[in-house]
Formats: C-alpha cells, structure tokens, sequence
C-alpha cells in the first residue's frame, strides 16, 4: 500500500500511461468493429439472395392484353416450356412452335412460362447449358422483350452438342446486350446468380426429358407428327377465340428476328 | 460509452470502514441500468395487459413488421416460465434501482451483496440470450423494449462483476478480461447489431 505523497507522484505518470491505453483499446476496438460490419454489409450485399438449387422460378413472357381468369389476375391459358439450351430437340421445338408461341404471346391467347433447365452439362461444354440458362434468367430479370429476342438467338446459334467452341460468359452477355440486356445482366451472368437453381431445376420441376411443354400444367405431348395447329387448337380450346389468333399461323422463321 | 481502464472500486485507503466502496460512475451506471430496464419492463407489462383486455389493440412499439412487439409478446417464448417475463424485470429491475440509489449514497454493501447480484445479472444474462436467439431466429420480429432490457443487461453484469470481483482480478486472464471489459461489450453490441441486420436483410434493404 502506497504512502500519500508517493502515491500522487505515481498517479502523474500512470495518467499518461492510462491515456495511452485507453487510447490503444480505442482504437484496436474502432478497428476491430469497422472490420467486422465492413466484412458483414460486403457478404450481405454481394450475396443478396442467391436462388438455390431447389428453387424454381419462370421467366414469364405475356402481353398487356393477355385473356385472364374471371376475376383474378392470373393467365387464363399458361404454357409452360421446360427446355434446355444445348438440346437439339428444344432447338427443332422452337423453330417449329417458337413463332406459333410467340404469336400466341401476341395476341394475348397464352401467357409463356419459361423454364430454362440445365440437363446437359459437362465439361467438355464448360457446362454450357447451366450457363445459357442461368443466362436466360439474368436477362428476363432485366426485360422481358429482350428475353424473347435472347433465347431465340440462342437457339438460332446453338453450338452442336459435340460441337468443338461454345460461347463463354462473354460471349453471352454480349448476345444479351445485342438482344437489348444491359443493366445487372453483365454482372448477374459473371457472378453465376442463376446457375445453382437452374442445374437443380430439371429435378424440382420433375422434367424428364426436354422439351417438356405443359398447358396449364398438363402435359402436352410433342411429337413429330404434332403441328403448331395442333397447340393453337388446344388453347383455342381453352380461351376460346381470340381476336388476332389465326388458325393458320405465318410459316415458320428459321431466322427469328432479332437473331444477330 | 464510456471506456474506463482503471479500477471500479476506489483504493481502499484511510477507510477501514467494512464492506465495498463504489465509484461514482460505476453507481450511476447501476442506477441509470436499473430505470431504463424497470421502465422497460413496466411498459411491457402494461402492454401485455392491454392485449389481454382487448385482443384487437396494437401496441405502441408495433412500428413495421419486423419492429413489432405485438407479434412477440404473444409468443409461448413471452412466458418462458408460464407467466410473462416482463414481471421478472420489474422485480429484478427494482432491486437493481435501490442498490443504485445505495451506491450513489456512498452506503457500502457487503462484498456477498454483490457477488448475489453479480450472480443475479449473470442468470438475466443468459435469460437474454435466449430470448435473443428465439426473437432473431424462431420468432423473426423484434420488440423494442425488449432490447432496451438486452441493451441495458450486458453492460450491467460488466459493472457489477467488476465491482464484485475487484480483489481477484489483478493477475492472468481475469486482468485481461476486466481491462478490455468495454471493447468486449463494445464487440457485443457490434455482433448483435450485425446479426439483426443479416436477419432482417429482405426487410432492411427495401428501406434503402
């Protein structure tokens, strides 16, 4: 126990002492906590809500005009397309039914539900069909009428399944921004947003095989013997007449527009 | 917040009286703890009576939906022990308000007073963080008197177990501990923070 005199000479030379410290903890404390809400609000940011595999989201392409249910705000007649942008059936699909589908869109008959499956990855491809498809998704996110002109540009393009090059992320998102995709799409196609989900998606939706196309989530059979008539009769069938919704419908593109 | 390196207990010098003596700072900390925490709690217990009586009332802390105490305090978790637990608070709250009063009037309670209360908080303590957890993660809402308690309970317990352990913490890790007491408390408030925005992100980020 200290004397009184020594000890206020002691308190002088600890109250520098203590200051420093104090000054030390302050800031080692600072730091450490600028570090940690820095770390967080960066993870948090970049991470913001990565769709997993398991997860299962469309793109939906529908017009302004589209014939809803009495009452509500849902498409009287959806048709769902599960494909994958590697498969050659999918890319025979579209040139058959895509303008058919397309018109249907139009005239406000159908509402187009988009399910962009990745069965066909390998890394010979460099899993490009997961990287297509998570693609897709990047650029409905951004706009629907670009998605229209993107998908069908890559079927117009579709490397052969063993086919020697297939496009990289670069590539992609530079069809995307030809289709009219800038915006998050760069962004979205270099972080991989979608490629979890969509190599997850052929098992959540339980497709078996592509293309798989369902009307109102019945299944639609295609054949090579079906014709687009077929499609159109089946939702006329439906929604019943719809102005604008020929029986015959314009002979099919081989170059849809917009295809580069 | 005030960081304090120095000891919490005055230097027993020409005072042979028995019992602790308490800084003035660590006796209004005590103090200012025990009101906010009591208010807190009052209000809480109010509330829940005012939902008993009608069903339909909206409390005065349901702000949005994650800021909502209406939605948690009729959670099973509102009554851990079959009866709310704002009354706990109002009872431990008010012992916590005299022994600040105690304090800040210079009387020196025995060491085992505080120890008692040290081992009261610590038991508040791990009450808290269950409730933080259950109100984070199986609840998913928050209500704001609930953390004042949670806000008001952690540097409590620091206080009080300084001044009640004062005589063992002058070598090893115990020493390390009391002297980065308020960087650890500090450190706390960050990781809880950090964990109700990771929560709440979805919500938080549509605010932005």
């Amino acid at each position: 126990m200290a004397t009184k005199p020594k000890k206020t000479a002691r308190y002088d030379l600890n109250a520098a002492d203590r200051r420093r410290n104090l000054m030390i903890q302050i800031g080692l404390t600072a730091i450490v906590v600028l570090l940690g809400v820095g770390l967080v609000l960066y993870i948090v940011t970049s991470n913001d809500k990565k769709p997993t595999s398991g997860e299962v989201k469309s793109i939906r392409v529908a017009s302004s005009k589209v014939v809803n249910k009495e009452g509500t705000t849902e498409p009287k007649a959806v048709v769902s397309v599960y494909e994958d942008f590697l498969c050659p059936h999918c890319r025979d699909f579209e040139q058959k039914f895509g303008p058919t589908i397309n018109q249907l869109v139009d005239s406000g008959a159908i509402a187009a539900d988009y399910y962009m499956v990745a069965i066909l990855d390998s890394p010979s491809t460099k899993n490009y069909s997961s990287r297509a498809a998570g693609a897709g998704y990047c650029v409905g996110d951004e706009s629907t009428e670009a998605f229209s002109r993107f998908h069908a540009a890559l079927y117009a393009q579709q490397p052969g399944e063993t086919g020697a090059s297939f496009p990289d992320d670069a590539r992609l998102i530079e069809v995307a921004r030809q289709a009219g995709a800038g915006g998050k799409v760069p962004d979205c196609v270099n972080k991989s947003r979608y490629v979890p989900m969509v190599q997850g998606l052929a098992q959540a939706t339980k497709i078996s095989s592509t293309p798989t196309i369902k009307i109102n989530g019945e299944d639609f059979a295609v054949t090579e013997e079906t014709k687009p008539e077929d499609l159109v009769a089946k939702v006329k069938s439906i929604v019943g007449d719809v102005p604008g919704l020929m029986t015959a419908p314009a002979a099919p593109n081989p170059t849809p527009p917009g295809a580069p | 917040m005030t960081v304090t390196a120095d000891s919490a207990a005055e230097p027993a010098t020409a005072d042979d009286r028995p019992g602790v003596a308490v800084r003035t700072a660590s006796a209004v900390w005590v103090l200012i703890a025990g009101v906010l925490g009591l208010a807190a709690a009052l209000t809480l217990t109010v509330e829940k009576i005012e939902i008993l009586i009608n069903p339909d009332y909206v409390p005065s802390c349901s702000i949005n939906p994650v800021l909502s105490c209406g939605s948690v305090m009729v959670t099973p978790q509102a009554s851990a022990f079959g009866f709310p637990n704002p009354i706990i608070g109002i009872v431990s709250f008010t012992v916590v308000v005299v022994t600040g009063v105690l304090a800040i009037a210079k009387v020196r309670l025995p060491r085992w007073y505080w120890s008692g209360l040290a081992v009261g908080t610590l038991l508040g303590v791990a009450f808290i963080h269950w409730l933080i957890f259950q109100s984070l993660y199986r609840i998913g809402a928050l209500c704001p008197y609930c953390m004042v308690v949670w806000a008001v309970t952690v540097p409590l317990l620091v206080v009080v177990s300084s001044i009640a352990l004062q005589p063992r913490l002058e070598s090893g890790v115990a020493r390390f501990v009391y002297q980065w007491r308020w960087s650890l408390v500090t450190l706390w408030f960050t990781a809880l923070i950090l964990m109700i925005l990771v929560r709440f992100w979805n919500y938080w980020s549509t605010l932005i």
